[in-house]
């Protein structure tokens, strides 16, 4: 490489030396705009997977509703509202903002009635409900870790969007800074054995 | 887990008498092995000192040719090779005589110790801990880790340890794996050997189920580099896609390379980072990966765990407590990391 700026006094060699820094700035553009889609890309996976994880917690409510619903005489109320929630949730028809209020109800109503488990102990002892509810914390788990994935790429996403000197062509190449996701203060909070098995 | 006090009265009450009879066994062989050296040595000054004041010429070690115009060496200035073969043949039997002699006898005390001390002390530590001192880890399993990539050209192991504690099964044993290296310097053909790792390699069965593979290393170029040892982090060819996590602490401490992102997450979760912080503080240095739906966790150690020393008291509270350290460092692992929560689907 160095060779060919050794000399400078030729045409040639001229024209290489004053195009050397067009061919840097080129080169470092493709590398720029390969990274911004890279991430991009990658933001775009891990969305992918959250409604992934959600439908397979979705999947198990019905289950669920069935299994508990024959010992649970007073949250009978709770279960129908949660069936109801699904159906809505699955039906594909809601907006973002919409879907994400969808999301927070049926999991808070979920979480009452693992809270509501802990007064039937016949119940507790029920080896498919016991099955159900791993489950059902492995499903939440997962949503989780594919939401913290998510926020993960995005930052990477928007350290790639606001770092400089990539952020110069972030800008060009129409790439805007996104936003993580909140995650909910319950779902920070390690999941407890004991609570969740009483022992 | 026992408490140091709890080792003190097992060591005062069912090691020290194992220990104090093989202790005399042990004086009674470093005695043979001194009388032994010492008469080697005598009979060595004795056939030297012979060799200075002989008056007998020396003879060549190669028959001289009768050719009048020899032009070699003269007859003076050859070693005096009688007396020099002489040397090197007391010094071979010494060598023989200790490599046949003495080495099963050390070998023998050493299998006695891991039989009679070690094996006590890993039921000490739990009843239902299996020991045996002859096997070890695998290659295959090493290898299958993915924590280290690089050749292996010699691998060691020994003292291994299986059970079950509560519902988590492991196995850890002692692991030495070295790279050859040959370098040609002038004529010589040099072998060094360089190790890659040397301490206890642990598995453990996990508690959560899993599909890809997730390898947790130490951080050296986040560390040294910061930002840009990121970017030499995600060049690396050898490992997988690079994983960022949320935890800052953790992830200046190691790298995670994965195939999943979503399921490195789910698998480190952020209480697991905290707990593999916390090993991080007992053991440094130490590297982890998830593969299989077990966790494969390797722990540097410089010493030689486990091992009988020859010329050394065996009686030495402070060598077995150390022993002991090391046995609960590894099975307190289980409970280190929460393994035996069992509250998904993986029972």
């Amino acid at each position: 490489m160095f060779t060919i700026f050794k000399d400078v006094s030729t045409p040639s060699g001229m024209y290489l030396l004053i195009l050397a820094p067009f061919i840097i700035i080129g080169l470092f553009a493709i590398l720029t705009y390969n990274n911004l889609i890279g991430s991009r890309n990658a933001v775009e996976t891990a969305f992918g997977s959250i409604d992934a994880m959600l439908k397979k917690r979705y999947d198990l409510i019905p289950n669920m509703v069935e299994t508990v619903k024959s010992y649970m005489n007073h949250e009978k109320e709770t279960l129908s509202q949660i069936t109801s929630m699904r159906t809505k949730a699955v039906s594909g028809n809601l907006s973002s903002d919409e879907k994400v209020d969808v999301e927070n109800k049926l999991s808070g109503m979920m979480r009452n009635v693992m809270v509501a488990v802990e007064s039937y102990p016949e119940l507790k002892a029920n080896d498919q409900f016991l099955m159900l509810q791993r489950s059902w914390n492995e499903a939440e788990e997962q949503i989780s870790a594919a939401r913290r994935a998510y926020n993960s790429a995005v930052t990477q996403y928007n350290n790639a969007v606001e770092k400089f000197p990539s952020n110069l062509f972030a800008s060009a190449f129409g790439h805007k800074r996104k936003h993580v996701l909140e995650i909910a203060e319950a779902e920070r909070q390690n999941i407890s054995a004991k609570a969740l098995f009483g022992n | 887990m026992k408490s140091d006090s709890e080792f003190r009265a097992f060591y005062h009450a069912d090691l020290l008498p194992v220990l104090e009879s093989l202790e005399a066994e042990r004086k009674k062989l470093v005695k043979m092995i001194y009388i032994f050296g010492w008469a080697i040595a005598a009979v060595l000054m004795i056939a030297i000192a012979g060799s200075f004041f002989s008056d007998e010429p020396a003879r060549p070690l190669v028959q001289q040719s009768p050719d009048q115009n020899y032009s070699g060496p003269q007859q003076e200035e050859l070693q005096s090779p009688g007396s020099f073969n002489v040397i090197i043949l007391i010094a071979a039997i010494g060598g023989l005589g200790y490599y046949f002699w003495f080495t099963p006898k050390t070998k023998d005390l050493k299998r006695r110790f891991k039989e009679e001390v070690i094996s006590k002390m890993v039921t000490f530590v739990d009843a239902s801990l299996r020991y045996q001192p002859n096997n070890g880890i695998n290659q295959g399993e090493y290898e299958r880790s993915k924590i280290f990539v690089q050749q292996v050209d010699r691998f060691m192991c020994d003292d291994l340890v299986t059970g079950k504690l509560g519902e988590t099964a492991i196995r850890f044993s002692k692991i030495h794996t070295q790279r050859k290296e040959q370098s040609s310097g002038g004529d010589e053909k040099r072998t060094k050997w360089y190790t890659l790792f040397k301490g206890i390699f642990l598995i453990a069965d996990f508690n959560k189920h899993f599909q890809g593979q997730t390898v947790v290393l130490t951080d050296e170029a986040e560390s040294v580099f910061g930002s840009l040892g990121t970017m030499f982090q995600k060049l690396n060819q050898s490992r997988d896609t690079l994983i960022k996590l949320e935890d800052p602490e953790f992830e200046k401490a190691f790298a995670v390379y994965g195939t999943d992102a979503v399921e490195a997450h789910y698998i480190l979760s952020p209480a697991l980072m905290q707990r593999i912080m916390e090993l991080r503080k007992k053991s440094s240095g130490v590297q982890l990966s998830f593969i299989d739906s077990r966790v494969f966790i390797a722990i540097p150690i410089k010493e030689n765990l486990f091992e009988a020393p020859i010329f050394n008291s065996l009686l030495n509270y402070l060598m077995l407590s150390k022993y002991n350290d090391y046995l609960l460092l590894a099975t307190g692992i289980v409970e280190d990391l929460n393994l035996n929560t069992r509250i998904w689907t993986k029972v």
